[in-house]
């Protein structure tokens, strides 16, 4: 039953029907054959119970308040401040992408409007100083996946829902993650430069008072970030309410800079429905799927296979690594977690890995998917900034920061404290 | 028709964009109200659970229109184009059959609530039929323009106008993708895009 049912499952996708509807085919095929019952009357009702589910409404909040921000002027200055205090390093203006992707990821949950802000303020200045392209605009594809990492995190609420996880533990999980993430960056570009000095570009000469100048430009992100992630764990707001301060914050921030306009509403609407009707036809496809799966008992023959082929969880872990690296090449990466998530996440669990800490590991992995060709959009959004050269540059240019990435997985496998810290902490102090 | 549909989905935008603000700042005062007068209303949370499900249900039809509903295109890319044509095609038939499948059991979603005039089990007691109406509606336009860009899609191919086709139900590449995502931070960043 399963082998039929996943080269089903291939077969359906890969013939290109929208990833939604092939869920629910799929679904109603394998309700059809294995089931004595017509499960496709619980189309209804699970999707209803999908598309009300409250905890989902962060999502489209993260994405109106991104569609807001990226209006709202808020980036460029951010990126100067960036620009004075961390290009005076062996890199310069690429650790200054990093970074200001780094802060940037802790206001927005989405990785490709972090790699789209940041590459439109960054780009002229590669040329500028003579950066070698391919590790720059690697530097800004792999920089901008931070976005999903660091919270706020779409990605996070939505691998919450499908888990049942605490979406407020998933976040502080991601934090030291996010932040090792980030300097494994730093270091990649650290020792690139060490090596290829001519990579480096010409730095910028910044005295102290300019440094200093600089610094209420970060004042705006950083207020959102308390915002939208810090009252969560004072214990003010769940994170769905917490993403709607964050809306509303935004809208402030864009009317204070003379921003808010119909046509501005317009257009972050309709970004933002578009977003998140994708999403959402998946999610509601997602559930039928699940619906079915467990009726006709297929979630147990999985565990039952994966038990009878007697890896060891590390091998099991080590096989989803590999997996997902692999899928995430070919696959939109939203599609691929909702996908995915309900039929691994169960294995994972069986086997004594803590989910949130799994969490963790599948951000990274989506990543991943982001700066992976053929199909890897931040690939996508920093050659499109650019406009003229080679796609091919920007995919070697991210090749070291997907190996940097593979590191920290090996690292959280290692220390998954690393990961699990801050949430038992936060636990403790309840 | 095609005109008409593509007005109503570009209005569901403003209907969902407009109750997501609103959730926002509803979500927002209810937060206050709890945290400075101690006021509990424990309204927000249900009324952006519906606002979520209508939201989505009027953007379906907009996400057809800029082809935005994911596809895995890898193998079909590979396909010599007449052929891929005409699976573009079978995709939207099937997004199309989703669509109808939405349509009818969200239709006796709707209706059994409103016979048994079922009421949320809520401090608001919502009549459960009225998001679920609003919602029922979200759907039947997702369907009419699936079917009306079916139509279309097909009489182009048959019609011998493949672009036109392509247009509408060919799988927009990730350049095309992330060239949308370039053109909003250009326009949203002004004068600092040099």
């Amino acid at each position: 039953m399963i082998g039929s049912s996943l080269a089903i499952l291939i077969a359906v996708l890969a013939s290109s029907i929208p990833v939604g509807a092939a869920l629910v085919m799929f679904g109603l095929l394998l309700g059809w054959i294995h089931s004595p019952f017509p499960l496709v009357r619980a189309i209804g009702e699970t999707s209803w119970g999908a598309s009300s589910e409250v905890l989902i409404v962060a999502v489209p909040m993260f994405i109106l308040m991104g569609e807001l921000m990226l209006r709202s002027g808020v980036a460029s200055r951010m990126y100067d401040a960036m620009i004075k205090w961390f290009s005076w390093l062996p890199g310069g203006l690429m650790h200054s992408n990093i970074c200001a992707c780094t802060l940037f990821a802790a206001t927005s949950g989405s990785s490709a409007a972090t790699a789209a802000t940041i590459s439109t303020v960054s780009l002229p200045e590669m040329r500028r100083f003579g950066y070698n392209p391919s590790l720059f605009m690697g530097s800004l594809a792999a920089g901008g996946t931070l976005g999903i990492l660091i919270p706020p995190s779409i990605n996070m609420v939505v691998y919450g829902v499908l888990t049942s996880t605490s979406i407020p533990e998933l976040y502080l999980a991601g934090f030291i993650p996010g932040f090792l993430l980030a300097s494994l960056f730093m270091l990649t570009v650290l020792i690139a430069c060490l090596a290829k000095p001519e990579w480096g570009g010409r730095s910028v000469e910044v005295s102290w008072s300019e440094r200093f100048r600089a610094l209420p430009s970060l004042l705006p992100p950083l207020a959102l970030f308390l915002l939208v992630v810090g009252t969560i764990y004072a214990g003010v707001a769940t994170p769905t309410e917490a993403a709607s301060f964050g809306v509303v914050a935004t809208m402030a921030l864009a009317l204070a800079n003379g921003r808010l306009s119909i046509s501005v509403l317009r257009d972050a609407f309709e970004g933002t429905i578009r977003s998140m009707a994708m999403i959402l036809l998946i999610f509601v496809g997602a559930f039928f799927l699940n619906f079915v799966i467990s009726t006709i008992g297929l979630s147990r023959q999985i565990t039952n296979l994966i038990a009878y082929l007697q890896l060891s969880p590390l091998e099991t872990m080590i096989a989803i690594v590999i997996f997902y690296l692999i899928l995430g090449c070919f696959m939109e990466t939203m599609a691929m977690m909702i996908t995915t998530i309900p039929i691994i996440e169960p294995i994972v669990r069986s086997m004594g890995y803590d989910p949130v800490w799994f969490g963790v590991i599948v951000i990274i992995l989506v990543e991943a998917a982001m700066i992976t060709p053929p199909v890897g959009v931040n690939l996508y959004i920093v050659h499109g900034i650019r406009r003229d050269g080679s796609l091919n540059q920007v995919i070697f240019g991210a090749l070291p920061f997907v190996v940097a990435m593979i590191v920290l997985i090996a690292i959280l496998i290692a220390y998954p404290d690393l990961a699990l810290w801050l949430p038992q902490l936060w636990k403790e102090m309840r | 028709m095609f005109k008409l549909v593509r007005n109503l989905a570009k209005f569901g935008t403003w209907v969902g964009g407009t109750l997501l603000v609103a959730v926002a700042f509803l979500v927002t005062s209810e937060v206050l109200l709890r945290r400075f007068f101690g006021i509990g209303l424990a309204a927000a949370a249900e009324l952006s659970s519906y606002a979520l499900a209508i939201a989505a249900a009027w953007g379906f039809s907009y996400a057809v229109i800029h082809r935005s509903h994911v596809r895995v295109d890898a193998a079909v890319r590979l396909l010599p184009r007449g052929i891929a044509a005409w699976v573009d095609i079978l995709a939207m038939a099937m997004l199309t059959a989703y669509a109808y499948l939405l349509v009818a059991h969200g239709w006796e979603v709707f209706h059994q609530s409103w016979m048994r005039n079922s009421r949320a089990m809520t401090p608001l007691l919502t009549p459960i039929w009225i998001p679920q109406g609003a919602w029922w509606l979200g759907l039947c336009l997702f369907l009419a323009t699936c079917a009306v860009t079916l139509a279309h899609a097909i009489y182009f191919t048959i019609a011998g106008r493949p672009r036109e086709a392509q247009q509408l139900v060919g799988v927009v590449t990730v350049e095309e993708e992330a060239g949308s995502e370039i053109s909003e931070s250009k326009k949203m960043l002004g004068p600092t895009a040099r």
